[in-house]
């Protein structure tokens, strides 16, 4: 997962966010080398989509800094090629998948509508990449609605990878799935980190998917990062906060998210 | 005193939230606008939006005009025909649809219609992040979600009034004739006769602002809803309300711009 460029690829530094009164990430800081796949964990509550939702600039920051590859993201341009939307995929949380269209104009959404391809063109391409999550062409033709969880999150992932990008988020790439098709959801994001050797952050709860999908792993707690490693040291961090997330415990410094 | 809620303090809290809505409409309209005239443009969508929002809503538009030019002609009949003015009748329905009851009438039942639509599709693509996934695949939401239904309002509008105009005068045609007894030739005649190009351009001119109208507050809510399916419903509820009120106040400021003398 390392190539040999080891320069930041990725990094938050001093990220707040506040949502009315109460302060959720507080001082945020997390580093992604190049072709790194780092794994966010942390309770529920804990503004896991939030930081990456800021990272993105889907919600506006209330102080910190965001640099991909180096550029702080306010001096990246808003359009064409050099575009940190255009270089960047992303997996949300539900798949957000668009209803109105069909599954492989889904997946060709940023190819069709920046004006780049014909939509013969397209949907061959849409059809590729659908091919390479495990989707077919009958699939293909199917609108959202028409598909089970597992199918939605593949031709969301589908769609994630369609411009192969620079950069990937996944939000919760595995939750709400049985274990048997999560495990092959997460079987299919390492084969596509591999593959695109892109840098790569993943927001779950799911040390399952942590462990096979990252090479490093950054818990959040009270808006900051409390333990950032190798995967390999998830076992022995010395964190009391990751030690009681990997085990389950009720009791410890991580306490339930408080009600919105 | 303490317990007991400031009258003034409620007040000033009504004005300052009106007036700070007022501004986030504002600033809402003018992005939309912008977005419109801005490429690029997403010519497809503008022409399934044309389809949704004037051809779909032909049947109600249709059963509204027909009705609303019987009930018309019988009315003015039950009036007019104290004074023995009865041969005034295809003059006041003539006017009064194409002025005022073709356009204010069918743009009512389309907000009903289109404006709640809009706002439950738009609010349900924000709560289930579709809005964020259109800005991750490098779409502008404002572009490709409101200005192509901007565009298609402003356009269907105007068409679906005129066929609302010519439905609801048959309408009026139809009692006139058969259970009032007028003449069909000199009926129709009286008709062409009362109506004025200014009556009808009118009446567009106001099919094309409340089409705007209509878009732009299922947007707006859409765009703004909050909190799930609860939020969801409470902004399709504000879509369908906010724009029944604006076509009013709109229809009377276009009135005086058109009639005031």
């Amino acid at each position: 997962m390392n190539g040999p460029a080891r320069e930041p690829a990725i990094e938050l530094r001093g990220l707040v966010k506040r949502f009315g009164g109460k302060s959720v990430l507080d001082g945020m800081d997390l580093t992604a080398m190049a072709g790194d796949s780092v794994a966010v964990i942390g309770a529920s509550g804990t503004g896991k989509s939030v930081s990456f939702k800021c990272a993105l600039g889907l919600l506006p920051l209330d102080a910190g800094t965001v640099r991909f590859a180096g550029t702080p993201r306010a001096e990246l341009p808003s359009s064409g090629p050099g575009a940190l939307m255009r270089r960047s995929g992303v997996l949300f949380q539900g798949g957000a998948l668009f209803d109105s269209l069909p599954i492989w104009e889904n997946v060709a959404f940023a190819l069709l509508h920046t004006g780049t391809m014909r939509r013969a063109a397209a949907y061959a391409l849409a059809r590729a990449k659908l091919a390479e999550v495990g989707l077919d062409e009958r699939a293909a033709n199917l609108y959202p609605s028409e598909l089970s969880g597992g199918m939605q999150k593949r031709a969301a992932i589908a769609r994630a990878i369609a411009a192969d990008p620079e950069f990937l988020f996944f939000d919760e790439p595995t939750s709400g799935l049985d274990p048997i098709t999560a495990a092959t959801i997460n079987r299919l994001i390492e084969d596509c980190v591999t593959r695109l050797q892109a840098t790569t952050v993943t927001i779950t709860h799911d040390l399952a998917s942590a462990r096979q999908i990252a090479n490093r792993v950054a818990m959040l707690h009270g808006g900051r990062i409390v333990w950032e490693g190798p995967v390999a040291e998830l076992d022995r961090s010395g964190s009391a906060h990751v030690e009681q997330f990997v085990h389950g415990r009720a009791d410890g410094p991580v306490t339930g998210a408080p009600p919105p | 005193m303490r317990g007991w809620p400031n009258p003034l303090a409620a007040i000033g809290r009504v004005v300052l939230e009106f007036l700070a809505a007022t501004g986030r409409v504002a600033l809402f309209t003018a992005e939309a606008v912008a977005a419109t005239v801005r490429p690029p443009y997403f010519l497809r969508q503008a022409g399934r939006q044309f389809l949704e929002i004037g051809y779909y809503s032909l049947p109600i538009v249709g059963l509204t005009a027909i009705f609303t030019g019987m009930v018309l002609a019988l009315q003015s009949y039950t009036g007019f025909s104290r004074f023995a003015a009865e041969s005034a009748i295809p003059s006041v329905l003539v006017v009064s649809l194409t002025r005022e009851l073709g356009p204010v009438l069918t743009a009512l039942m389309v907000a009903g219609r289109v404006s709640a639509s809009i706002a439950a599709e738009t609010g349900t693509m924000r709560v289930t992040d579709q809005l964020d996934a259109l800005v991750t695949l490098s779409a502008n939401p404002l572009q490709y979600l409101v200005a192509p239904r901007l565009l298609a309002g402003v356009l269907a509008l105007p068409p679906l009034v005129l066929v609302a105009d010519v439905i609801g005068t048959m309408g009026g045609f139809l009692i006139s004739v058969g259970k009032l007894g007028f003449e069909p030739g000199i009926f129709l005649n009286r008709c062409l006769e009362s109506l004025q190009t200014l009556d009808v351009v009118s009446g567009l001119v106001k099919a094309a602002v409340f089409g705007f109208l209509i878009v732009l507050m299922g947007s707006y809510h859409g765009f703004h809803s909050t909190g799930g399916a609860r939020g969801v419903g409470r902004a399709t509820t504000n879509a369908v309300m906010s724009a029944s009120a604006l076509i009013l106040v709109a229809n009377y400021l276009i009135t005086e711009a058109f009639f005031s003398r």
